[in-house]
């Protein structure tokens, strides 16, 4: 999977990059909110809002799952103006034009805690000791000393343990995270 | 090079090398990939720390929180700058995707007197119509509910059967559910359904069927705000299979709520889909 330079960039917070993108969706955005009954101000209070919302979320899905960028974010987009034409009480029917239909068929759907959901799982496929290990320390906040001692293991001796753990626990997660890449390209939108 | 990933995320690093990783970063996809799987695994186990009630600011979690905040507000900076620079722009250009309304052409004038006897006769017959159209008594929103709502949960039913409850353990609670409800017994059937949800993954594929069955037994119960707060949700998720019944159980919600544009909205956009398109334009015209 090659990765656009761009998007890396975007996602690392990059001034020219985030620039970029906003000048490569503004005109589209403003479009979309006009023909769905919005004003140019809602349509750039809603472009803020969609930026923030795809570089916090879509991270998984376009720098790991290869979404496109702006596919996530035209997804992004068109949830938080039906948000706010719900909000206005206004009706919830979209215009959307042929370009929009494809952006929203390649947009993966985001589920909520959905990273937390993949660690459960992976975290259930580790070995009893390391799955102590990693629960006692990151779930429940427990000394690594503690931890460590109930498993007969010096202070460095848990420590190496962990990173190991942590490092079996990643290999694990970084497989469920392909196959969600592959259930979000499955999955019509 | 682990190690190194490991300080990057815990925000161990000084600014200078943080700048040359992030360079090595671009530079490498390899290098990026095990970056991003390792902070999306963060990511993901503090939302379960997050959820098992850890304290926010608990110092295991101290440096990945500050890493995020950092980047976060590295981000929204740059963004801010970015709007403020084309709110300061002198003119917008009016995209050119905007529908284009064609201009009237100028009519011609015609004055036939059989013209203003045949629009005399539509407008009599208009009024005729609307007379009767309104001397119809319009139905409630309580008799439009009552004849339009009912409970549909056949589709989990034939999953459940299907899967034979080898799926997921806690599939035995949605069954229970769904007797419950069969019976009639409505509270019990609410309490185990919110068990249910609270007990199985997010993602787990039965979750919302069994959110969508609690909604309907919040209607049949007179919890409408209860049910409105799940159905807004479910409506919305375009890939989930039942949603738009969701959608449909959302327009009765608001009708029972005597919020008839809101339903109206919904219907007519229900009025796309080839199975719906008829129920919906039914039931909107039957609408005050």
């Amino acid at each position: 999977m090659e990765l656009d330079p761009d998007t890396i960039l975007f996602f690392q917070g990059d001034n020219h990059a985030i620039n970029k993108f906003y000048e490569s969706q503004y005109r589209s955005s403003v479009a979309f909110v006009l023909r769905n009954r919005g004003t140019l101000q809602d349509a750039e209070d809603c472009m803020q809002e969609a930026m923030i919302a795809t570089y916090r979320n879509g991270r998984t899905h376009c720098l790991l799952s290869g979404a496109p960028l702006n596919a996530y974010f035209f997804g992004a987009f068109k949830k938080i103006w039906l948000k706010c034409l719900r909000d206005r009480k206004d009706n919830l029917e979209l215009v959307l034009d042929a370009y929009e239909q494809t952006l929203i068929r390649q947009s993966p759907a985001a589920e909520e805690n959905e990273l937390g959901a993949l660690a459960k799982k992976a975290l259930s496929d580790l070995s009893q000791a390391c799955h102590d290990m990693i629960t006692g320390y990151y779930l429940q906040g427990a000394q690594l000393k503690l931890i460590g001692e109930e498993q007969g293991l010096s202070d460095q001796g848990a420590k190496n343990k962990k990173a190991k753990c942590l490092k079996q626990l990643k290999s694990i997660f970084s497989e469920k995270l392909k196959l969600l890449a592959v259930d979000s390209n499955q999955t019509p939108n | 090079m682990e190690e190194l990933i490991s300080k990057y995320l815990d925000n161990q690093l000084s600014t200078a090398e943080k700048e040359d990783f992030e360079l090595q970063i671009r530079e490498n996809p390899e290098l990026m990939l095990e970056v991003e799987q390792m902070r999306a695994l963060l990511q993901g186990l503090s939302e379960l720390a997050k959820a098992q009630n850890l304290p926010d600011d608990h110092p295991h979690w101290a440096g990945f929180k500050a890493f995020v905040a950092t980047e976060d507000e590295k981000f929204i900076g740059n963004l801010t700058k970015v709007h403020r620079e084309w709110k300061d722009k002198e003119s917008v250009d009016i995209p050119e995707s905007t529908p284009i309304i064609p201009l009237k052409q100028d009519a011609k004038v015609m004055v036939f007197p059989w013209r203003t006897m045949v629009l005399a006769a539509a407008s009599i017959a208009l009024l005729i119509f609307a007379w009767r159209w309104f001397a119809q008594p319009k139905a409630s929103a309580e008799e439009l509910f009552a004849t339009h709502f009912s409970m549909d949960y056949q589709l989990a039913q034939d999953y459940l059967d299907e899967s034979g409850f080898s799926a997921n353990a806690e599939d035995t609670l949605f069954q229970q559910a769904i007797v419950a409800t069969q019976q009639e017994r409505y509270q019990p059937a609410i309490a185990t359904l919110n068990t249910y949800i609270a007990k199985v993954d997010s993602i787990y594929f039965l979750r919302p069927f069994a959110q969508e069955l609690l909604a309907q037994l919040y209607l049949q119960t007179q919890q409408a705000d209860l049910a409105l707060s799940i159905l807004n949700d479910l409506a919305l998720n375009q890939s989930f299979e039942n949603h738009a019944h969701c959608n449909w159980l959302l327009a009765l919600t608001y009708i029972q709520q005597e919020q008839y544009p809101q339903a109206k909205g919904i219907l007519q956009s229900l009025q796309s889909d080839s199975v719906w398109k008829v129920k919906a334009q039914n039931l909107r015209r039957k609408l005050p």
